[in-house]
Formats: structure tokens, C-alpha cells, sequence
């Protein structure tokens, strides 16, 4: 087994508005997936068609090695989730909670749920439905981990909370990760977060997988360019070009942001006529904004 | 996993639980309020009538309150679930049909609270009566008749509230409908077919449901404390 | 010590940090003997993933900067002189580079950035 989750074709209609296409993605053993996208894309109905919890129209879902939903229960024992929204019992204090989700799983830890629940600051006594949005992630949190799961799913688990939290939260989640070589898939919009950890990155835009690569490639692969004297229609370019400004004023200076840039491309630009003037790196969430630009349809106002 | 299961249903119950064990435990002995001594004079025909009375006159209020308890155990056992849009039963690692399974046996443990004060309140007014010749209090039987109501009610009712609002709905919608419409499409098949005029199918559909085979056979017996 | 690496930087991370303990080993910051801090410790504190810690800590160790020993930590070795002159003519050269780089982006030539660095520095660059 060497794919945490492995996902070939999947599709689904919900209605005319949106359905997923043709979904196939691959988690790696031992890997922190990050998986972007913006809401609505797509990335939460993934995730729980991962977990047997929706039904796809059709498609193949793999997850540590045994299949999706035949295997379910088997599967569902060695994976941890934290969904979106909190499925703890609100009239429940931490401490009931946490002895009825311990029920459930055979390899579970006291030790580690007792020395989470301390590093985390949660009160055993304290009812769910008085706490904040952040304990409730914190909890939700000590209850995945708790399970000992080879494989972590993280629903934007750290969305909605303050700073502090977030961070007590991510290095748990790494800390875990470090000692247990468990994979992660972690679902977040917040792209600054992910860079840090994240091995492999998948970005979803509007229902479709539209990039799936190592993290370091992404982020590298992707620059903003200046060019003079380009051709109108540079067919035979070896990177993608995802967009292009022509800049006011100065008639042959173009602005291009471009993917799956390496450094040996340079030499295209003598070839082709063109003068590379300028390369600019591109952080992980400029890159995120061009790639999703670029996969959508011109809007009218763009040049 | 059956032990934290059975905390859980008895948290979600735990408000209700009290009102109906008390009321349980009340009900026999109400129904047997005014009758003391009664029975002391034998020679008095008008006794044994009165009890007679009476205890017909209860009757329908334990089959009643009976199913009240089983539609509240079965709201109560999924009634947090459902809150949580089933998520969080979802991402459990057990199969469905086990899930259900401890959840009802939960169900069946705390039937037996109610089923108790039942039983006691029963004992204690039989006891607290002096009854007339020829006349005998069965606290026994009626508990345990008390008991297999409260189960089957709970089992059937147990199904639904698994399910969404909607089925639920569709499904007392077509009960009615089926009661409202039923007698008279029955009346104007039978111009045609003579097996219409023979059978009502809607008596005839309710009848099977409490006869002798029928799942609901346990209401329609004798809820008579008192009797011959 | 860890203060500048930059998640945003296109150099991968392990990268940033094992060239930083090169330096930090060349510049004398840090002397045989010394512990570099645990594989938890520093991904705790950079918020980053162990294993790209780990990598570092691999990579300096083939370089010969550091030793891991199991169960202990990591722990810089003796480096030779030559060696560490070596990593300052490299660290030198990667800083001008870079200085260069962003000079041209804004069209300051070769010229200014000597006079530049005659005030700045005090010192004579020879053509």
C-alpha cells in the first residue's frame, strides 16, 4: 500500500449547478496532503464520499489499501476526522464525550487523550454546548488523535478559530505526524497555513481536481514573468501560460504568469525572440489566486 | 460500546423519564382510588359491579400510556443523531444494522424502569383493595402486557425515527389517508366486486394488526386490573 | 536562530534551514559538540512538517556538518577550517548574487552599486 487515499474518476451530479468531475487524486503514505480549494469547490462532498458517508454516481475510492464502502467499518477505525461542522454531543460535558468516542476504537490511547486534553486546555468537566468554537476544535482535534489513526482527515479544522488556537492545533497535528509517520489530508482554504506543512498540494476549483503535485514544484513552478517582444500566440512555450498583461505605455512589455517553470526554460526565450526581462517568485497563495483565475472562463471586463 | 450507548439514550430520555415512571407507577393505583372497601360486604352485588365498572373504564389508559412511553424511547434514541445530521454515527467504525441494533437494545433496557413502577403501582393497589367474591387482580399479567406494549410500540416506532422527518411524515400522511379514503373506495369497488362487499379492507387491515398474529395483538387484550 | 526562514521563499525549507547550520557552523555561531535542536522542538516552533526537518538534519549529516545520533539528537562536528572558508565564499557569493538580481530589477548598474558600497563600506572595489 503505498497511497493513503486513492481516488480514480470519481463523478457525481447534485443538481445542474454543481457536480464533480472526474476526480482522481492520490494521497501518499506518510504524506501532509493539502488540499485547496475555494468553499464550494467541491472539497468537503470529496472528502465524504472518501468516508463512505455520500455515494458517488461512479468512480473507484481506496482508502488505506481496502475499498470504499465494502471495507468500511475496517477503514473507518484507523481514520481520524474532523469534519467542518463540530459531531460531538452538545449536552455532553468533554469527559463523556470523550469516554463514549473511546468506546468505539479498540487501539485507543488515555494516555495521549489525557495529555492532549491538558496541552490543549480542555476542562473534562466543561459541557459541550458552552464552549466556544475554539474548544470545540480543540476537542474535536483530541478525539481523532486519540484513535491512534494511520490516516488523518482534516476538514478545515482550524477555520473560524483564533491564532493561538490554530497554532495548538497544527502542532498537535505535527507532532502526531512525527511520531507516527500517519498520513494527513488536511482541506483549508487558508493557504498560508498549508505551505508550512504540506508535502503535496491538490487544488479543486468548481468541482474538477484542476492541479495535483509536490508542494516544492508548485510552489516553484509557478512565476511572474516580464517579457519584451513576445509572439502574439507563443505556441510551443514549454511552461503553461496561465495569464497575460499586456502593460500600459510600454507596448512590448508583458507581464505573464506562467506554471511549470524550471530554470532550463530560459533558453526558449532565445529561440523564440523574446526577451525574459524579469522573474518573480510567487508565494503559495498568488500562485493559488493565478491558477484559479486562469481555470475559469473570461469575464468580459479582462483583457 | 453498549455501555456508553445506553448513558447516551439515557441522557437524551433523562427529562421525560421521570414524568412517565411516576406516572407509571400512579395509574394503578389511581384506577383503584374510591374502591377500598368495597368489596368488604359481600352480601353487596353493587360492589363487585362498581369494580367492574371501573376497571373497564381504566383499561384504555395503559395501553395509552404504554405507547406514549415507547414513541418517547424511540424519539429519544435518535433524536441527538438526528441533530447531528448522522455525521457523527456516520464516522463511526461500526456497520449500520449494529449501530441500530445497540442503540435498541438501549431502548429495551430503559424500558424496563417504567415497566417496574408499572408492576409495583399495580401490586400496591391490588393490595390496597379489598375485593369482592369472584373477583381476582392480576398485577402479574398486566405488568408484563404493560411491558410488551411498551416494547413492541418502541420497536415499531424505533424504525421511523431513524428516519428522516419527511419519511415519517409520508408515511402517517398514507396511514390517513388510507383510513379517510379507504371506506369509501371500499363501498364503490364493492358495486363491482363481490370480495368488496364481503370485506372492508381498512377494518379488515387494522383487525389483522391487532388479532391473534398481528404485531400489535399485545394492545388489544385484557388491561383489566380487576376482573373475574 | 531559525528567525529568517521564509515558508514563502521558493527554496524548499529544508534547504533554508540545513544552509542556515551551515552557516551558523561557519561563522563560528555554532562549535563542535554543539545540539541542534530536536526534530520536535524545531518543527514546534517553526510550525512546519518534522519530516522536513528531518531532511535538513539528513542533509547536513551527508555533508559532514552535523551527527545524528539515535536516541540523543544531532550534534554539530568538527569542521575544518578549509571547509568553513569554503561555506563563507559560497554564502558570499549567494548574497551578492541576489544583490544583483534585485539591482538589475530596478535598473541600478555595476557602477552605483560600487560608489554604494564605497560609502556604505569604506572600502575600495577593484575593477
Amino acid at each position: 500500500m503505498n497511497s493513503a487515499i486513492e481516488l480514480s474518476g470519481l463523478g457525481w451530479r447534485a443538481d445542474r449547478a454543481f457536480s464533480l468531475r472526474d476526480i482522481s487524486l492520490r494521497v501518499p503514505v506518510g504524506s501532509i496532503y493539502g488540499f485547496l480549494g475555494p468553499n464550494g469547490s467541491g472539497k468537503t462532498t470529496t472528502i465524504r464520499m472518501c468516508l463512505g458517508m455520500m455515494k458517488p454516481d461512479r468512480g473507484e475510492i481506496r482508502v488505506l489499501g481496502l475499498d470504499v464502502p465494502r471495507d468500511l467499518p475496517r477503514i473507518l477505525a484507523k481514520v481520524g476526522y474532523v469534519p467542518e461542522r463540530p459531531h460531538v454531543y452538545p449536552a455532553l460535558t468533554v469527559a463523556e464525550q470523550v469516554r463514549y468516542h473511546a468506546s468505539f476504537f479498540k487501539p485507543w490511547d488515555e494516555g495521549w487523550a489525557k495529555e492532549l486534553m491538558e496541552r490543549l486546555g480542555l476542562d473534562p468537566t466543561r459541557k459541550i454546548s458552552r464552549m466556544s468554537k475554539g474548544e470545540t476544535g480543540k476537542l474535536l482535534l483530541l478525539l481523532a488523535l486519540s484513535q491512534r489513526p494511520s490516516l488523518l482527515v482534516l476538514d478545515e479544522p482550524t477555520d473560524g478559530l483564533d491564532p493561538v488556537v490554530r497554532r495548538d492545533v497544527l502542532t498537535a497535528v505535527l507532532d502526531y505526524v512525527g511520531e507516527t509517520n500517519a498520513s494527513v489530508l488536511i482541506s483549508s482554504h487558508l493557504v498560508h497555513e498549508l505551505e508550512r506543512i504540506c508535502d503535496w498540494v491538490g487544488v479543486m476549483d468548481d468541482g474538477a481536481l484542476i492541479a495535483e503535485l509536490p508542494m516544492q514544484v508548485f510552489k516553484n513552478g509557478i512565476k511572474r514573468i516580464k517579457v519584451t517582444g513576445a509572439p502574439v500566440e507563443p505556441t510551443d512555450a514549454p511552461f503553461t501560460i496561465l495569464s497575460r498583461d499586456r502593460a500600459n505605455g510600454t507596448p512590448a512589455t508583458e507581464t505573464w504568469v506562467v506554471r511549470g517553470w524550471q530554470d532550463s526554460m530560459r533558453a526558449w526565450f532565445e529561440s523564440s525572440g523574446a526577451v525574459l526581462r524579469d522573474i518573480v517568485d510567487l508565494d503559495l497563495e498568488d500562485g493559488f489566486v493565478e491558477l484559479l483565475r486562469s481555470s475559469r472562463p473570461k469575464t468580459p471586463y479582462r483583457s | 460500546m453498549y455501555q456508553p450507548m445506553l448513558f447516551l439514550h439515557w441522557k437524551q430520555i433523562r427529562a421525560a423519564l421521570l414524568p412517565l415512571v411516576v406516572a407509571a407507577f400512579a395509574l394503578p393505583l389511581l384506577s383503584v382510588q374510591g374502591l377500598g372497601s368495597l368489596g368488604s360486604f359481600p352480601a353487596e352485588p353493587i360492589g363487585a359491579y362498581q369494580f367492574m365498572m371501573n376497571s373497564g373504564w381504566w383499561a384504555p389508559v395503559f395501553p395509552t400510556l404504554a405507547a406514549v412511553i415507547g414513541v418517547t424511547l424511540a424519539l429519544s434514541s435518535w433524536n441527538w443523531d438526528h441533530q447531528l445530521n448522522h455525521v457523527y454515527a456516520l464516522s463511526l467504525p461500526v456497520p449500520r444494522w449494529r449501530y441500530a441494533a445497540l442503540k435498541m437494545g438501549a431502548g429495551v433496557v430503559l424500558a424496563f424502569v417504567p415497566a417496574l413502577a408499572f408492576w409495583g403501582g399495580a401490586h400496591l393497589a391490588a393490595a390496597s383493595v379489598a375485593l369482592p367474591p369472584g373477583l381476582h387482580a392480576y398485577p402479574n399479567a398486566l405488568a408484563v402486557r404493560f411491558l410488551f406494549s411498551v416494547l413492541v410500540s418502541y420497536a415499531v416506532l424505533f424504525a421511523m425515527a431513524a428516519g428522516t422527518v419527511r419519511t415519517t411524515l409520508v408515511l402517517v400522511t398514507a396511514l390517513f389517508v388510507f383510513m379517510l379514503v379507504g371506506g369509501s373506495a371500499n363501498e364503490f369497488l364493492g358495486r363491482h366486486f363481490e370480495y368488496f362487499q364481503r370485506v372492508n379492507v381498512v377494518e379488515a387491515f387494522f383487525q389483522t394488526l391487532v388479532s391473534r398474529n398481528g404485531p400489535f395483538e399485545v394492545f388489544s387484550g385484557s388491561w383489566l386490573l380487576i376482573d373475574v | 536562530m531559525f528567525d529568517d526562514i521564509d515558508p514563502r521563499s521558493p527554496t524548499p525549507l529544508y534547504e533554508q534551514i540545513a544552509a542556515r547550520v551551515r552557516m551558523a557552523v561557519a561563522a563560528g555561531e555554532l562549535a563542535a559538540g554543539d545540539g541542534l535542536p530536536s526534530v520536535r522542538a524545531l518543527s514546534h516552533t517553526l510550525r512546519i512538517n518534522p519530516a522536513t526537518v528531518v531532511q535538513a538534519y539528513r542533509d547536513l549529516a551527508l555533508d559532514g556538518f552535523v551527527e545524528i545520533r539515535h536516541g540523543q539528537g544531532t550534534f554539530v562536528r568538527e569542521v575544518a577550517a578549509p571547509r568553513r572558508a569554503d561555506e563563507r565564499a559560497a554564502q558570499a557569493t549567494e548574497l551578492v548574487r541576489q544583490l544583483l538580481q534585485s539591482a538589475a530589477r530596478v535598473g541600478i548598474g555595476v557602477e552605483e552599486l560600487t560608489h554604494a558600497f564605497r560609502t556604505e563600506a569604506g572600502v575600495e572595489i577593484r575593477e
